[in-house]
């Protein structure tokens, strides 16, 4: 992938998926729910990103997945952080705040 | 690492399988995790207010085409070079599914092709190409002569030639010699008849054969109580594989002997049915020209080829006369004096070589008869799908995508074909292709081996290029505007396909037609061999061998005194009309048979060439059981034996040669070098086929073993005792039933003796020509399956073509063409196509019959019947089988040509 833009989009997606997984383990669209919430609706994940995503970081063993039981007793695919994971969100999230420092210094805020 | 992040390892290592295999519960996981997410945002809107119907339409239009976002997970978790693969395969997998009227029959064919080819491969592999299981086989060689002067193409050694060569020759690192013998092992509680050969010890240095038990024979061994070693075979059978028997004692004939080793498995010599090897030794005091019954094989010192090893020979033959008397350098001119060097592998395979290569090339055409075949299904196929793949080009599929997607489709088919080819042909080794052991030489040796796999998948990589290149040519190239306007209006679509696929059936016509007209001068071949006059009636009769040891029935009185009470016994059985005995039995692949030079006191033989006969002992009553006609005089009578002389009977062929017209009966013959008495001609029988029902009439002999003579001491003026031969029963039971009463007989009179291949007589004609039968059989298969497929190929073609043009058919009868006339021209093409296939077999049929050559009995290779029957053969089966098409097309509803697609 060259695509800086598309790059940066991706890394932040995963980096938001991993972050909300972090507490406790959740489905797909209770992911989507809780970055729209968490980021006051300014952040919409679109469905067609956020599956891929969800099966990519699993491929890459940053998640796990499991069957539960939903709120209303549905079988639900839950999503939980694994080890590889959590060190993925430490790296990440100290990245990002060297990327955004970075920027906001440049803008000079 | 603790421990949950081990099990996490675990998991995700488990989850990279299950995608790699694209297990189908990851597909269900997938499509039910979607769904829960449709659901949960449905109801969210349901809660929201909405109602449930339009709560799953919100919910559904927010998300986006959910196959979409699936194929896309899937690429997620895939995108190694693996994955890519693994998925080609299961959509092209998925793709042929779709289509079986593709990938059944292109699969099927392919397997039959394969098959066939796979299994000759892996018999010709095993009796042409392996080496020998012997140590650097390739340098072991056959020494033999020629003397053409004599009329004898092919001789062995005497003890003069190779006492001579062996002490002379330069050319090799050893030399042995050998010859057959059929005995029997007469301790135990079962006698039984073996085959076993005595042989010099350099035999053992020749082949390098190194015991696997005991010892090889060393000059000591050469001792008349000789030491005898065991085959494996024979020491598994009879010994239970005991390793104490080596040293231990084996009776033999009669004889003790004691047991100096086993040889290894596999490696059994001369024959792989030998199954004792004795030593022998070998002194020369005589040249003896016309007694070369020594076989001899040698090794090639590193570097000398047998040509050279020829030569020398050569150089040595000349020098005979200087070591012997009996060989005087006129005498070796006289006789055309040629050594021989051949190889002993071609030796062993050289009479099954052109059986082999034939059917090779017979499996080589049908593959590529199937594989046109296939290809012009391919074909067919690939035009089919020009639409469909130029709308994947028009959405971005690259070239390489495309070329993917037909080599996975090739691939499929064409290693699927030999995956089930290689089924088939293990089912055919297993079989040992319905050859007996006899039939063809090695043929314990034949079993898949790694480079029948290779062979198939070496075909399936090829076919499969093919197939690709096919697909690629029609299918990809194709412009998107061009191909979906193709599939709109067929009358456009490709010309070159059209004459691609004519020139593919073409070609499997011809290569049909070449394999029917071999097959038919084979099955007329065959057919001759069938309608053979035999010279005797076989119907009714059973046989068994004998072999009485030498030690207890060394005078001719004692034997023939045996085989005569032994006769009676047989006699008295319920069921048995006749019981006669022959030291050989006519058309008898092996034995020890005695061919001698003939003579008549006072007879100058034409043309100069002493006359040779083959000896056979015979009860009087032998030539009345055989139903062997008796042309002049009568048979033998117990008072014509006496100690002075005996009475002979001759086969019509030898009478004519050496009395010509003159009645022979009341004439003495003589047998030079031999010791016997006044030999005077009682009678003349009809001639019998002996050697094989291909070779003419043998010069038979027959001289009396009569049991009821009266000799003093039992010693006959006969230079043969009857100790070894076959008895004759006429019976109306079948041979099984005999047995037990048979053995008991026997038993009564000596219980050492075995009743050894018992069969009928008309069992051993049918043997005889059992390997030309299977031959013509297997080229007939071959044939009918090409013609098949050629006869499929042309109705495929002549089909499509009437499919492809049934708008331009219909405007023409629309315009006023006659059915007849559409149908003549449909026919037209079907014609065209089988003329120039058949035109092109001819030549090919040509080459094929002179690999047939030596496999002919009284057919020319171009026979001419043959050759003219089988193209207008196929000329009319070609038409019948496109006039089905052409009565569909003459059909044809001229409406039609508007309402075509």
């Amino acid at each position: 992938m060259s695509d800086g833009a598309a790059d940066v989009l991706k890394g932040t997606l995963d980096l938001l998926i991993l972050k909300v997984v972090a507490p406790q383990p959740l489905h797909g669209w209770a992911i989507s729910q809780s970055i729209q919430a968490q980021s006051a609706a300014v952040l919409q994940v679109t469905q067609g990103s956020l599956y891929p995503a969800l099966h990519r970081l699993e491929q890459k063993g940053w998640l796990a997945s499991e069957w539960g039981a939903s709120e209303n007793n549905r079988r639900a695919k839950y999503y939980r952080l694994t080890a590889a994971g959590r060190r993925a969100l430490g790296r990440e999230t100290a990245s990002w705040r060297r990327y955004t420092g970075a920027v906001d210094a440049i803008l000079g805020t | 690492m603790r421990e949950g992040e081990r099990m996490d390892g675990l998991r995700n290592l488990w989850l990279r399988l299950r995608s790699l295999f694209g297990a189908a519960s990851l597909e269900r996981e997938l499509d039910e995790e979607l769904r829960f997410h449709l659901e949960a945002q449905a109801a969210r809107h349901v809660r929201q207010g909405m109602t449930p119907a339009a709560a799953r339409r919100r919910a559904q239009a927010e998300f986006g085409g959910v196959d979409r976002i699936a194929e896309e997970c899937r690429e997620a978790r895939t995108g190694s070079a693996l994955h890519l693969a693994l998925r080609a395969l299961r959509l092209g997998v998925r793709r042929l599914g779709r289509d079986p009227s593709f990938a059944v029959p292109a699969v099927a064919t392919l397997a039959i092709g394969f098959g066939a080819l796979l299994a000759i491969f892996t018999l010709a592999d095993a009796v042409l190409l392996r080496p020998l299981p012997y140590a650097d086989s390739d340098r072991i060689v056959v020494l033999r002569h020629a003397l053409p002067g004599f009329g004898i193409a092919d001789a062995g050694q005497s003890d003069g030639t190779f006492v001579h060569y062996r002490e002379a020759a330069r050319s090799f690192e050893s030399m042995g010699a050998y010859f057959d013998r059929e005995l029997s092992i007469t301790d135990g509680a079962a006698p039984e008849r073996v085959l076993a050969a005595l042989v010099t010890p350099g035999v053992l240095d020749v082949l390098q054969l190194r015991p696997l038990l005991g010892r090889a024979f060393t000059a000591e061994d050469v001792t008349p109580e000789g030491r005898v070693l065991l085959s494996y075979e024979l020491w598994q059978r009879r010994f239970g594989g005991d390793p104490g028997i080596v040293g231990g004692h084996i009776e033999v004939n009669g004889t003790r002997r004691e047991v100096l080793g086993v040889l290894p498995r596999g490696a059994a010599f001369p024959t792989p049915a030998t199954q004792l090897l004795f030593a022998t030794s070998i002194g020369a005091d005589r040249a003896g020209l016309r007694d070369m019954y020594f076989s001899a094989i040698a090794r090639l010192r590193p570097g000398v080829t047998p040509a050279l090893a020829e030569a020398e020979l050569s150089r040595l033959a000349g020098t005979l006369g200087d070591r012997f008397a009996d060989a005087p350098p006129e005498l070796l001119a006289e006789a055309g004096f040629t050594p021989r060097v051949r190889r002993l592998k071609d030796e062993v395979t050289g009479d099954v070589r052109p059986a082999l290569v034939l059917l090779l090339c017979t499996a080589a055409f049908v593959v590529l008869i199937a594989l046109a075949n296939v290809a012009n299904l391919a074909l067919v196929r690939a035009e089919h799908q020009r639409a469909e793949v130029a709308v994947e080009r028009a959405l971005g599929a690259g070239g390489g995508a495309v070329v993917l997607r037909f080599a996975t489709e090739s691939a499929l088919v064409t290693f699927g074909g030999a995956a089930l080819g290689l089924a088939l042909a293990a089912l055919a080794v297993g079989m040992r292709f319905g050859f007996e052991p006899w039939q063809i030489p090695r043929l314990h040796e034949v079993a898949l081996t790694g480079r029948t796999v290779g062979l198939a998948l070496a075909c399936a990589a090829l076919a499969g290029a093919a197939l690709t290149l096919v697909g690629w040519l029609r299918g990809a190239r194709a412009d998107v505007h061009a191909a979906l306007r193709g599939s709109l209006h067929r009358t456009t679509a490709g010309r070159e396909s059209w004459l691609l696929q004519n020139g593919l059936t073409a070609a499997q016509i011809a290569l049909a037609c070449a394999l029917v007209i071999g097959a038919g001068v084979m099955m007329q071949s065959v057919a001759r061999l069938a309608r053979v006059e035999l010279g005797f009636r076989p119907g009714g009769l059973v046989a068994f061998d004998f072999a009485l040891p030498t030690s207890d029935y060394r005078p001719y009185g004692a034997a023939a005194g045996f085989v005569d009470r032994l006769r009676e016994g047989l006699l008295a059985l319920p069921g048995v009309d006749a019981a006669e005995a022959v030291s050989l039995l006519p058309l008898t692949p092996y034995g020890s048979w005695f061919e001698v030079p003939i003579a008549s006191p006072g007879v100058d033989v034409r043309g100069g060439v002493e006359p040779v006969a083959s000896v056979r002992l015979v009860t009087p009553g032998y030539f009345a059981a055989l139903g062997i006609p008796l042309l002049g005089g009568r048979v033998f009578e117990p008072a014509d034996l006496t100690d002075a002389g005996a009475g002979v009977v001759l086969a019509e062929s030898l009478a004519r040669r050496l009395f010509g017209d003159a009645d022979p009966v009341g004439r003495a013959v003589e047998l030079p070098g031999l010791r016997h008495g006044t030999l005077i001609v009682v009678g003349v029988a009809g001639d019998v086929r002996d050697a094989s029902l291909a070779s003419p009439p043998a010069p038979l002999l027959y001289l009396p073993n009569d049991g009821r003579a009266r000799l003093t001491d039992g010693v006959a003026p006969l230079p043969f005792v009857p100790r070894e031969g076959t008895l004759i029963v006429r019976s109306d039971l079948p041979p099984a039933a005999l047995l037990p009463a048979m053995r008991e007989v026997q038993r009564g009179l000596d219980a050492r003796l075995p009743i050894a291949n018992l069969r009928t007589l008309d069992d051993v004609v049918a043997a005889s020509s059992s390997r030309a039968r299977l031959t013509a059989w297997l080229l007939l298969a071959g044939a009918a399956s090409a013609l098949l497929l050629g006869v499929v190929g042309i109705y495929g073609v002549v089909a499509y073509a009437v499919s492809r043009r049934g708008r331009e058919l219909a405007l023409r009868i629309a315009l006023g063409a006659s059915p007849g006339r559409v149908r003549r021209m449909v026919l037209a093409q079907g014609a065209a196509v089988a003329l120039a296939g058949v035109a092109a077999g001819i030549p090919i049929a040509l080459a094929l019959t002179r690999l047939l050559g030596g496999l002919l009995f009284e057919v020319s290779p171009t026979d001419a019947r043959t050759f003219v029957l089988v193209p207008l053969g196929m000329l009319i089966v070609a038409l019948l089988a496109s006039s089905l098409p052409a009565r569909r097309a003459a059909r044809t509803e001229p409406a039609s040509a508007l309402t075509a697609e």
